[in-house]
């Protein structure tokens, strides 16, 4: 068995190689084309003066490492959501982590949008991001209240979940609508964050949402254990010796702050959260403990591949790379619904 | 001490109380059945040995400490339940699944050990399991499920160990042979054992003790003998049947009259 598990991590690797890559070529497209020698050079020896170091090091790397944390933190986030619920339609987005982090965003873009220049000033990003785990968790409360209520049998009540999730998104979406619509002069700013982008982020972002994601990230995984014994219903999990409701407000607690603060820094970014956990679960098994850290890397490889075409599709102009990634992961939804419908027959 | 002791329990769901003034001792090295008809809280029984039912009175005692006292892995550490229906989510491998009964041993970020594959191949032999470990649970057939089940309970390695109709699905010879483990295991190495069974006759052959539940009351609790009678056995089932000699063992043999 030692060994079967070590074969396991060793096929984590290929993962960990195709975000490398990922970054890579998304360090070496767009604009202006660096060369990977260019590449080499100017990240042993970066020089002030040289424009290629400057786009290296002020515009690519931020971008890449962002995106890649923003992936990553999603993927992992989808499969803490997907595993504390027992379900596997389960993400960020379906459970209302995301709009209530984006109605937590707006309303924080419209206090401080007296302000010049909205995003750019340094001491905006922590209200940005604060209002937004705030929003997210409040949605997410919510949205657990009402399930545990309805809860009749003994099984958690996974249709009243994903229904109150929907119902509660479609409101907080709709909160955030009217607030763009009585604030016409915002409407833009608005609109531009919630279709989500890595467009102009800088060290700054990185610096306050990445601590927060690797944070909630490596709670997660932790939780790994806890999260397999989920799995196999809450009256299983007790008797192994699992308290149930401490571990889950843990998980849901992390995994918001994850998705809250991936939100915050980059928008909203749909589908990556629910198609990284599945595409991981068929490579590696559904255990957690391998499960966590492969769906971050294909999260992370994802989103840089994502980001990197949605600035090279229509270059110069951008897609912002919640269009992109939502365009990607539509029909492997559709194609994951109609599969479960095929198993049930 | 007694391993378990159940005082006047009344117990049972928000709406509705299942159990009603229940009381029972335990002891450890013995084969316990409850047998009764359906719904009449042989199941709740057993959920209120692991606290998961609302306890409206009276006391459940682990080793003389009360049940609602212990933290879940203390429970989790005495007493292993093998359920009656479990669904999982996600198609873990049998070996997986059980490696898990280890949870309770290994705490929740440590990982599991040698010796844990030790006790988990163990399991998995006892049960018949060793070939499919490999197998995901979602392609193995009913009655494998339900040894998987029997072998995480096992890994458990608890003093009690609690099955809820183990041999529901099994074929016979599967029937046969957990319930002569549970025996073996029981009475070498002083497991305390409770089962609840639907076939009489099974129970019959293999407890050595009875609890026959009616409508949420011990209607009898002895031997074999001394529970299982024509009266009786009509009266709480509420149809005829004849008690029998049994050809092979000195045990009652249970046949309905049509």
């Amino acid at each position: 068995m030692q060994s079967r598990q070590l074969f396991l991590i060793w096929r984590i690797i290929p993962l960990a190689g195709f975000l490398l890559v990922a970054l890579l070529v998304g360090i070496h497209w767009g604009a202006v084309e660096l060369s990977f020698s260019e590449i080499r050079q100017n990240f042993l020896n970066p020089s002030e003066d040289s424009q290629m170091s400057l786009i290296l090091w002020e515009i690519r790397l931020p971008r890449v490492i962002l995106a890649a944390c923003v992936g990553g933190g999603l993927a992992v986030a989808g499969a803490a959501f997907q595993g504390v619920f027992r379900n596997p339609l389960a993400d960020p987005f379906v459970i209302g982590a995301s709009t209530g982090a984006a109605l937590g965003a707006t309303i924080a873009l419209l206090c401080l949008s007296g302000s010049v220049s909205i995003l750019s000033a340094t001491w905006q990003i922590p209200w940005l991001i604060l209002s937004a785990f705030i929003g997210a968790i409040l949605v997410v409360g919510v949205v657990f209240i009402i399930a545990a209520l309805s809860q009749t049998g003994r099984n958690a009540p996974l249709l009243t979940l994903i229904l109150a999730g929907m119902a509660l998104s479609s409101f907080t979406g709709a909160l955030v609508s009217l607030i763009m619509f009585l604030n016409h002069e915002m409407l833009a700013t608005i609109f531009n964050w919630l279709l989500g982008s890595f467009s102009g982020r800088h060290w700054n972002e990185i610096r306050l949402a990445v601590p927060v994601i690797l944070f909630s990230g490596g709670l997660i995984w932790l939780m790994s254990r806890p999260l397999d014994l989920l799995s196999f219903g809450d009256e299983t999990a007790l008797t192994l010796g699992l308290a149930t409701g401490k571990f889950r407000v843990i998980i849901l607690v992390a995994a918001t702050m994850c998705t809250a603060a991936c939100v915050a820094v980059s928008g909203v970014i749909g589908f990556l959260g629910l198609m990284a956990p599945h595409m991981t679960r068929i490579m590696l098994g559904p255990r957690h403990g391998l499960l966590i850290p492969g769906s971050c890397l294909l999260g992370a490889g994802l989103m840089v591949m994502a980001d990197t075409l949605s600035r090279t599709v229509i270059a110069p102009a951008e897609i912002p790379v919640g269009i992109v990634t939502a365009m990607m992961g539509c029909p492997f939804f559709l194609f994951l619904l109609i599969s479960r419908g095929q198993q049930t027959k | 001490m007694n391993q378990i002791e159940i005082e006047n329990v009344s117990c049972g769901y928000s709406q509705r109380e299942v159990l009603k003034q229940i009381s029972l001792c335990i002891e450890p090295g013995k084969v316990l059945v409850l047998l009764g008809p359906n719904g009449s809280g042989k199941t709740t029984l057993l959920r209120a040995l692991f606290n998961l039912v609302i306890i409206n009175q009276g006391k459940v005692l682990l080793e003389g400490q009360a049940v609602n006292e212990l933290s879940r892995k203390q429970i989790a550490q005495k007493l292993a339940l093998s359920p009656q229906m479990e669904a999982p989510q996600w198609p873990m491998t049998v070996e997986e699944t059980v490696q898990l009964g280890r949870s309770s041993h290994r705490g929740w970020v440590q990982p599991f050990r040698a010796e844990d594959t030790e006790i988990v191949e163990t399991a998995l032999q006892q049960t018949g399991l060793a070939e499919l470990s490999q197998r995901r649970i979602t392609e193995i057939s009913g009655g494998e499920w339900r040894r998987t089940l029997i072998a995480r309970a096992l890994a458990q390695q608890t003093k009690v160990l609690c099955l809820d109709e183990p041999t529901t699905g099994l074929d016979l010879k599967y029937q046969v042979e957990i319930l002569s483990l549970i025996r073996n295991l029981a009475h070498e190495r002083d497991l305390t054992v409770i089962l609840t069974l639907h076939d009489l006759n099974l129970a019959s052959c293999f407890a050595d003790q009875i609890v026959l539940l009616s409508q949420g009351r011990i209607a009898a609790s002895g031997t074999g003998e001394e529970v299982l009678t024509e009266e009786r056995l009509s009266d709480v089932y509420q149809t005829k049947v004849k008690v029998l000699p049994h050809p092979e063992y000195q045990t009652p043999f249970i046949v309905p009259v049509l």
